[in-house]
């Protein structure tokens, strides 16, 4: 008589467990964001390669054009092509393209003329596995450095992709690199104009 | 105020404005548009001249040139010149307007001249040459054996072709090796030495024997003499199991036969050209053209296929992930393309010159924009020492437009990550952007990916088996967003 009375409780909170284990609120990455910037003066902007991290040798090259390709598409911001980028680090001389000094970047500025350059890091890109299920995961962060002192003027990161509770419970491969690839820029994009 | 006063006032105002008026300028009117050839004359393309004479109006002339060809009417030219030479990309029979502005409003039109036929740049009559097929498939083909088929076809269809014999000499004569594109210099000492008019290039994109067998073809008609232009391109991608039917009854098993029909689709689809009946895309001139808003081109021959079957966008699923198009730029302008190999991060072998390939046959259907002969471009690239290593800088776009050079006004260029279709299923993904030559910037940028198989859920509707499909359902899509007003 007693467990009749107990069970549907017990159910009742397993229900809610795993509705409150879905809703699980993921920490969002703090952005940084220089307050006296003025970011309608930057007309055009430099994507100068990304740092990859992670194991596929090409992912930053992949995640860069997607990058560029969707900022250009903003229509906010005119984005240099990426061989007129390559002919200003080899003009200029960097050395490190993917962690450019301060000085590096003012010299960019006279020769490509833009007002902005964009460094990026790519943490993660690939396939993260727990048990028997897996799924793709792409982590990226980005930084915008003004090209007048060569300072760091915004930043921000997102991390997108991953094993959810459906891809657990039905055992889906997760969402396509490319599709995931999309869901962490419009992140940044968001982060970047609002 | 009184009356009198009133009635001075008002004088004064009327003589006032009676100051400002001058005489009142003489009626506009266009006394002859002059067009180099006379009515019926074969013309080569790029040959044709004209010039508008007008009399009367106020302050200087706006002319505006307008062609018609298939009840399409187009604005060739606008502005203070009132002659200049008209380019037909495409041939076929065109009729010729003048209209004439002036400063005060008014507008005078010459009527629609008689009609003038811009024959194809390559005729049935011609000499042809075969050059050897080049292999870009990765893998090992036949390619004596496609060659001779195609040799055989071509004859079969009444070609006169030039003899093997002769075109070996030539080749050994002039050390050519590269079979995949033709510069002046080489399509002027092809003439003059063999008397060819056009050369044949074959592209191998893809060969599989096993089942299911895969056959992918790009072949283009370069014209011979003082200038390589390409007259006429089309590919084909045919798949074993393209459409096995019931019970696998529609299955191609043998690679030769699926050959066969490649080279049938490819060869009909130069006869529509030889006919003048090929589809092209033209920019019709509408009253809203006129107030500056963009117009979708339309089709013309619309009847026509290509061997291709990629004239209009099929699928939702293979639109641009992301598409720019700059504000300023005007998709019906006449303009020269040149298309710079495709940088290959990560994908399969000749991945960049396959999709480049497909980005000169998709751009060359429209009847506003020449299209530089691949082997023009690589030549330019060789003897400039251009190496891309991301595309290319403002510095070889400033080379490549250069009037010296190869005068190119757009320059089209893109990154391939994924270029699968040899076995299983289909994945495409690649970006390509164009840069305005003159004006140093990047004027549309689209990237597209996607797997033949997406979207498709019932008895394989809608698949794509080839990366030959899938990347011309894709680049067809990325244009029309280009079109798009």
């Amino acid at each position: 008589m007693k467990w009749k009375n107990t069970f549907p409780g017990i159910v009742l909170t397993c229900f809610l467990l795993i509705f409150l284990a879905n809703c699980a609120w993921s920490p969002r990455h703090p952005d940084y964001t220089n307050e006296s910037m003025d970011f309608g003066a930057v007309r055009s902007v430099a994507v100068l390669p990304f740092l990859n991290l992670s194991p596929d040798d090409q992912a930053g090259e992949r995640v860069r054009d997607a990058f560029m390709g969707m900022l250009l598409a903003t229509e906010a911001i005119y984005v240099l092509p990426p061989g007129e980028v390559e002919r200003g680090i080899s003009r200029v001389g960097i050395r490190i393209p993917q962690t450019p000094t301060m000085e590096e970047v003012t010299k960019l500025k006279g020769v490509l003329e833009v007002d902005a350059v964009i460094t990026g890091v790519l943490r993660e890109y690939g396939v993260v596995r727990s048990g028997s299920a897996e799924a793709n995961l792409v982590s990226l962060s980005l930084q915008m450095l003004e090209t007048q002192t060569g300072s760091t003027v915004w930043a921000a990161s997102s991390t997108r992709g991953g094993i959810s509770l459906t891809d657990r419970l039905l055992g889906s491969g997760g969402r396509p690199m490319n599709d995931v690839t999309i869901q962490v820029i419009d992140d940044l994009l968001d982060e970047l104009f609002n | 105020m009184n009356s009198s006063t009133k009635l001075l006032a008002t004088l004064l105002l009327l003589l006032g404005g009676c100051v400002a008026m001058g005489p009142a300028p003489e009626p506009l009117r266009v006394e002859s548009l002059r067009i180099s050839a006379p009515p019926g004359l074969r013309e080569k393309i790029g040959e044709m001249t004209w010039s508008v004479v007008a009399g009367g109006g106020d302050g200087e002339l706006v002319c505006e040139l307008y062609s018609r060809k298939a009840q399409v009417e187009s604005l060739e030219y606008s502005g203070t010149l009132c002659s200049g030479h008209w380019h037909g990309n495409k041939p076929g029979h065109y009729a010729f307007k003048a209209i004439v502005r002036d400063r005060s409003g008014q507008v005078a039109d010459s009527g629609w001249s008689p009609e003038y036929r811009v024959a194809p740049l390559v005729g049935r009559e011609a000499l042809y040459a075969v050059l050897p097929v080049e292999n870009l498939s990765d893998s090992q083909a036949p390619l004596t054996e496609i060659r001779q088929g195609l040799r055989d076809d071509l004859s079969a269809r009444g070609l006169k072709l030039l003899a093997d014999t002769e075109l070996q000499a030539f080749m050994n004569r002039h050390r050519l090796r590269h079979v995949g594109g033709m510069t002046h210099e080489l399509a002027q000492k092809l003439q003059d030495e063999t008397g060819v008019d056009g050369v044949f290039l074959t592209t191998l994109e893809s060969w599989r024997e096993v089942p299911s067998p895969r056959v992918s073809l790009i072949m283009r008609l370069v014209s011979a003499g003082e200038r390589a232009e390409i007259a006429w391109i089309d590919s084909v991608g045919l798949s074993g199991d393209d459409a096995p039917g019931l019970l696998g009854l529609g299955l191609v098993k043998d690679p030769r036969s699926l050959l066969a029909r490649a080279t049938n689709r490819l060869l009909d689809s130069l006869e529509i050209y030889l006919a003048e009946e090929e589809p092209e895309f033209r920019y019709p001139t509408t009253d809203s053209a006129a107030q500056g808003r963009l117009t979708k081109a339309k089709l013309l021959h619309a009847g026509r296929q290509t061997a291709d079957d990629a004239l209009a966008a099929k699928s939702r699923r293979h639109r641009p992930k992301s598409f720019y198009r700059a504000s300023a730029f005007i998709p019906s302008a006449r303009r020269t393309v040149a298309v710079v190999p495709f940088l290959n991060v990560n994908a399969r072998k000749h991945a960049g010159e396959l999709v480049a390939l497909h980005a000169v046959k998709h751009l060359h259907r429209y009847a506003n924009l020449r299209v530089i002969e691949p082997g023009m471009v690589r030549d330019t690239l060789l003897s400039y020492r251009m190496i891309m290593q991301s595309g290319p800088s403002l510095a070889a776009a400033d080379v490549l437009a250069s009037e010296s050079i190869l005068a190119a006004d757009l320059i089209v260029s893109g990154k391939v990550f994924d270029y699968q279709g040899e076995v299983g299923r289909s994945q495409v993904d690649f970006s390509w952007q164009a840069i305005d030559g003159s004006h140093r910037e990047v004027v549309w940028s689209s990237r597209s990916y996607g797997a033949g198989d997406d979207g498709v859920y019932f008895f394989d509707l809608g698949r794509v088996p080839s990366a030959h499909g899938l990347v011309d359902s894709m680049m067809r899509s990325a244009l029309v967003r280009i079109e798009d007003p």
